[in-house]
């Protein structure tokens, strides 16, 4: 895997060209607004490191449809792509990103109990799937099981959870980070579309308003991961889109400066403060119109 | 040109030398479980997907990113595959966002703030939190210089197995 560092350097000094401008290398500069200034102390035993050897996770849409689900969220099936669009998707860069959705789609279903398509969209994955060489993951075993539990769907979902991060295990596992970046990438869209068509009008206090605005941050780590595939046309190319889709959070989310803290409760520390970027109307529908567009790029081929 | 070449090749030589190694580490953070005391051995933990696992130069730091979604409790474990090595050092951040002054004008920007260093609590394998608002967390572990991987095809080699296994369950104030 510490090959890939050698990518990731190109691709976060990128990062760093694009966004740091004359910052130093633990910054990343995000926005100007006024002129306040805020001190703030190190820890004096730090573990020094190189700043561009880092790896980025990024949470599965089930995570997402999850927190979502225990929110209030509810199955609206006309969110999900058509299968009947799957025989559009015929390069590689659009089998790949329809994985994602697809996979999220899946995942969608079977965390609010609609497993009756279930087989039919993960056989479609499984097509996309062995085109793009990741056909071990489909194993007859799987089938079976997906087979023999329709209708269950807790067992679905978990089943949903397993394929996903076989898929991204097989694929870090086999050098195919392209494949791997547009995948998440596709798998984030569609998670972020249907949860931003979950929700109507805009206020507040509703949880779900405040999950959107947390995927600015998958999106950070989504856009980092990619950077060190930057060299392929296709991750290059959708990588424009995902940064048109930064700079719409982060041009209208409104951004709150508080000061960390961490407080010890039963052995737990408690994180609070250190400053965020909150939702507010003229985000989420700048954002639900982003994404929309996105999605609708991606999927209507 | 010639200079070049050959460093086109090493290059090219380290990359296929890495990528080798790569591939053996799977999910060695799966056993990162074992360094845990019994009194964190319980079942109410769920596998978080962001869990990582990497092929890493002994003495060199290992830097992982994740995002910790509000009010649920994670639990950051490390381990190594070296058996009977010496003990790891690891350090978790979050972001902090701060004015700073920059060529005349002041920019908000994003500084990494340490919050728990395992030297300051007996190299304890573990660490325990809850965001009262999502985070991105980053996690360094230093890879002990010392000690042989346990994997056939590290040893004697400069490389070892780094896991970071991320687990979470919801805290108290989650859904209705």
């Amino acid at each position: 895997m510490k090959h890939k560092h050698f990518y990731q350097i190109g691709g976060t000094l990128l990062t760093a060209l694009i966004f740091v401008g004359c910052s130093n290398s633990n910054d990343i500069e995000v926005s100007v607004k006024d002129n306040d200034t805020t001190s703030i102390t190190q820890n004096v035993d730090n573990i020094e490191t190189n700043e561009l050897n880092v790896e980025y996770s990024v949470p599965t849409p089930n995570e997402l449809f999850e927190i979502v689900k225990l929110h209030g969220g509810e199955l609206n099936i006309d969110l999900v792509n058509s299968l009947d669009n799957q025989e559009n998707y015929i390069d590689a860069k659009s089998k790949a990103l329809n994985f994602g959705v697809y996979s999220a789609d899946i995942g969608y279903m079977s965390c609010f109990d609609h497993g009756i398509e279930f087989l039919k969209y993960t056989k479609a994955i499984e097509k996309l799937g062995n085109d793009l060489g990741i056909s071990d993951v489909f194993d007859k075993d799987l089938m079976d099981k997906i087979e023999n539990n329709e209708g269950n769907s807790d067992t679905l979902f978990l089943i949903s959870n397993q394929t996903y991060y076989d898929s991204y295990q097989y694929l870090e596992e086999n050098e195919k980070g392209t494949e791997l970046s547009l995948i998440i990438a596709g798998g984030y869209i569609e998670s972020l579309y249907i949860v931003t068509h979950l929700v109507d009008n805009y206020s507040d206090d509703n949880p779900i308003i405040e999950k959107i605005g947390d995927q600015k941050l998958v999106l950070e780590n989504i856009i980092d991961f990619c950077m060190a595939y930057m060299d392929d046309a296709s991750v290059n190319d959708f990588m424009n889109d995902l940064m048109e889709l930064s700079k719409v959070f982060e041009d209208n989310m409104t951004v709150v400066e508080e000061d960390s803290k961490v407080k010890d409760e039963d052995g737990i520390s408690i994180l609070s403060g250190g400053g965020y970027f909150k939702m507010n109307k003229v985000a989420f529908e700048a954002i639900k119109n982003k994404i929309t567009e996105l999605r609708n790029k991606i999927t209507q081929n | 040109m010639k200079r070049l070449m050959l460093f086109g090749i090493g290059l090219i030589g380290l990359i296929a030398i890495q990528a080798t190694y790569a591939q053996s580490c799977r999910r060695v953070h799966n056993f990162c479980t074992e360094n845990l005391p019994e009194e964190e051995q319980s079942k109410e933990w769920t596998f978080n997907n962001q869990s990582k696992s990497a092929t890493f130069e002994k003495g060199k730091v290992y830097e992982m990113s994740f995002i910790a979604y509000k009010d649920y409790i994670y639990r950051i474990s490390t381990c190594t595959d070296i058996a009977d090595g010496e003990k790891i050092n690891f350090e978790v951040f979050h972001n902090e966002l701060v004015r700073k002054e920059m060529n005349g004008t002041t920019r908000l920007v994003k500084e990494k703030i340490s919050i728990f260093n395992n030297k300051t609590d007996n190299f304890k394998s573990y660490y325990k939190f809850r965001t009262e608002k999502t985070e991105k967390i980053y996690v360094k572990i230093k890879v002990p210089s010392s000690g042989e991987s346990q994997s056939k095809q590290y040893k004697d080699s400069e490389f070892v197995c780094v896991g970071v296994l991320l687990q979470n369950r919801r805290g108290q104030k989650v859904g209705f």
